[in-house]
């Protein structure tokens, strides 16, 4: 029985933490300016996070140690040093970026400029953090998460051409604006394949106390909770096909977002947008404070634990909330949140080869996950993201710069 | 017992050279084990690893890619060698020799 | 515990103390070389100074920096003997208390002049543990 309740709530957190800030923003800007034409590329992000959140949550559960542990411990500090760095300022502005997807959501509800609502958004992250454990942050977040649903009624009631989106599962080439197609693609291969999102799940699978018991329980949040994920993000691509690209509107505002769902559902579709928008951005806003500082307190072995009284892991706390509140600065200060977003997508794509290469070593030592070794088939999926990685990593900077605008 | 102090990262990734100065591969792993006395135990080095990656072992600089390469491993050519305490010469830390012939 | 791997098993490695707290990494392994008899290992070495020395010249400077900018008089440094390790699993454990360990400084002076000035951090020495 307790299994069952678990998978249940494993299946919640991936749906309620698939969508986003990114997500949202990527998959509205490729269907308002390319219809169906990038699904697949939100299909390839999907499966990718889907492997790369089974592996790292696997690893977390035969060995009872974090991806973040077995980083330091296998390449040592001084390569450790560099995928630090790197999710530390890409997950940085992430962060900043949802912080700004609460405050625009709270500035179309009420009328109040984002700048304003961007500290205290950071604030009640803050205290929920003090004050909250993991199951609180995990699962609150998901259930209230479960509001994105209203994609996929946004999407049926709009009644698409299912073949059509069904066709746009192969890769296509586009027929204009070749560099900002894939722009757009970088872009959601980004929002799709977080790093914060394997180091928080698989801090997560240490916090839970998984074992080997539960590789079924990892097994199908990993696949089913991104499908139902990767699922709702395809329903906002088909949303904004169907919304904005027939009406020849390129979205460059989240102003422009909210519209999304009043066109299948109304007055009461624009509410439904904002609560969405609030709620998921607001849960990853929680999710990636926490990540950050379970990558210093990992990475330098420090005490850390959702769970502990903050006096008990003091440098992890401190790191939380001086991040959670540095974060809201942009914000405040008038940065564009939607400009924020995009770069940040792009920066997460370049930034992948850190965390995901070295997995090709950790999944195959024997001596850390005996007969839970990976098999050809996912040492095969994951050549295939290591080498996507290299791709982005090569490509995002220079398609920012061509197609970004 | 002199009392010479070094680092053990001074000592990984060190080139070792055999007695006519040819390199057989770098440092790569120290086996310890117990080594009892009067006045308790200690942990000795008892063992060195020394690894090569034969005509790849230019690429090898960084950990990363050693490790990979390690993974794949008949595939890049990868060798161990065991090499006792008794026959690394530590004289000079930085540049490991074998002793003996 | 007999045929443990320095690099593999030890270096960088989570140490814990006798009541399973986390005090650092494994930063550095101290050997002591003497001639005709196997290299000793002498202590772990947990602490910015040792890891800055590890990863390159800018994180040395880096961490003088700090410390200048901090005025940190102590070292930095915490030496385990390494006769102190008791078992080698998912992280060290060694036969000694965290408390008053140089590796806890920071930690400490967080809790007690910061975290714990905040409403609801719970008690630092004592008291519920969990949230």
């Amino acid at each position: 029985m307790k299994k069952w309740a678990e998978l249940a709530l494993g299946i919640v957190t991936s749906i309620g933490g698939f969508l986003e800030v990114g997500s949202i923003a990527t998959s509205a800007q490729a269907g308002a300016e390319f219809g169906y034409q990038l699904l697949w590329v939100l299909i390839v992000g999907t499966l990718s996070l889907a492997f790369l959140m089974e592996m790292t949550g696997r690893l977390a559960a035969v060995s009872r140690r974090t991806y973040v542990d077995h980083l330091r411990q296998c390449f040592g500090v001084r390569f450790f040093m560099a995928p630090l760095i790197v999710v530390l300022i890409v997950s940085f502005l992430v962060l900043a970026s949802e912080v700004g997807g609460v405050s625009i959501a709270l500035q179309m509800a009420t009328g109040i400029g984002f700048q304003w609502w961007a500290v205290p958004v950071a604030l009640a992250g803050w205290l929920l953090l003090w004050r909250g454990t993991f199951g609180v942050v995990e699962q609150g977040t998901a259930i209230l998460g479960l509001v994105a649903l209203v994609f996929a009624v946004g999407a049926v009631k709009l009644h698409p051409h299912w073949g059509e989106v069904v066709r746009a599962a192969l890769p296509s080439a586009p027929a204009h604006d070749r560099a900002r197609y894939w722009y757009l693609a970088v872009s959601i291969l980004g929002a799709s394949v977080s790093p914060y999102l394997f180091l928080f799940y698989s801090a997560g699978a240490v916090e839970d106390g998984w074992t080997e018991e539960h590789l079924l329980v990892n097994r199908v949040t990993a696949g089913l909770g991104n499908v139902f994920g990767g699922g709702l993000a395809i329903a906002v691509v088909v949303v904004a096909a169907l919304v904005f690209s027939t009406r020849g509107i390129r979205v460059d505002r989240y102003e422009q977002i909210s519209l999304l769902l009043a066109s299948p559902l109304g007055r009461a579709g624009v509410a439904l947008f904002l609560a969405t928008l609030c709620i998921t951005c607001f849960g990853s806003t929680l999710e990636i404070t926490l990540s950050i500082a379970y990558l210093l307190a990992q990475g330098f072995g420090w005490e850390w634990s959702e769970n502990l009284k903050p006096a008990k892991d003091a440098r992890f706390a401190m790191v939380y909330t001086v991040v959670i509140v540095a974060a809201a600065l942009p914000i405040a200060i008038g940065v564009d949140p939607l400009a924020l977003t995009n770069l940040s997508m792009t920066l997460t794509a370049a930034s992948l080869p850190l965390t995901v290469v070295p997995l090709l070593v950790l999944m195959n030592d024997r001596e850390v996950l005996m007969k839970h070794v990976n098999g050809w088939m996912t040492n095969g999926a994951l050549v295939l993201i290591a080498l996507l990685s290299l791709v982005l990593f090569v490509a995002a900077l220079p398609l920012q710069k061509l197609g970004g605008g | 017992m002199s009392g010479r102090e070094v680092r053990l990262e001074r000592l990984v990734g060190r080139r070792v050279r055999d007695a006519g100065g040819r390199s057989i591969g770098r440092i790569e792993e120290l086996i310890c084990g117990i080594e009892l006395h009067e006045h308790g135990r200690d942990y000795v080095v008892r063992e060195f690893r020394v690894g090569t990656f034969g005509r790849l072992d230019a690429l090898s600089g960084s950990k990363l890619v050693r490790e990979l390469l390690k993974t794949l491993g008949r595939v890049s050519g990868y060798r161990e060698r065991r090499v006792g305490w008794q026959l690394m010469d530590l004289g000079d830390p930085v540049h490991p020799r074998l002793r003996g012939d | 515990m007999s045929g443990v791997a320095l690099i593999h098993d030890v270096l960088d490695a989570q140490l814990v103390d006798r009541r399973q707290r986390k005090i650092g990494r494994a930063d550095s392994i101290a050997l002591a070389l003497s001639d005709n008899a196997p290299p000793r290992v002498a202590a772990i070495l947990v602490g910015g100074p040792v890891r800055a020395q590890r990863i390159g010249r800018w994180a040395v400077l880096l961490s003088h920096a700090l410390r200048a900018v901090g005025r940190v008089r102590h070292n930095g440094v915490t030496r385990i003997p390494f006769g102190a390790v008791r078992r080698i699993a998912e992280a060290i454990e060694v036969d000694m208390d965290g408390d008053g360990l140089e590796v806890k400084h920071v930690e400490d002076w967080l809790a007690e002049h910061v975290i714990c000035r905040i409403p609801g951090a719970g008690d630092e020495r004592d008291g519920e543990e969990r949230k």
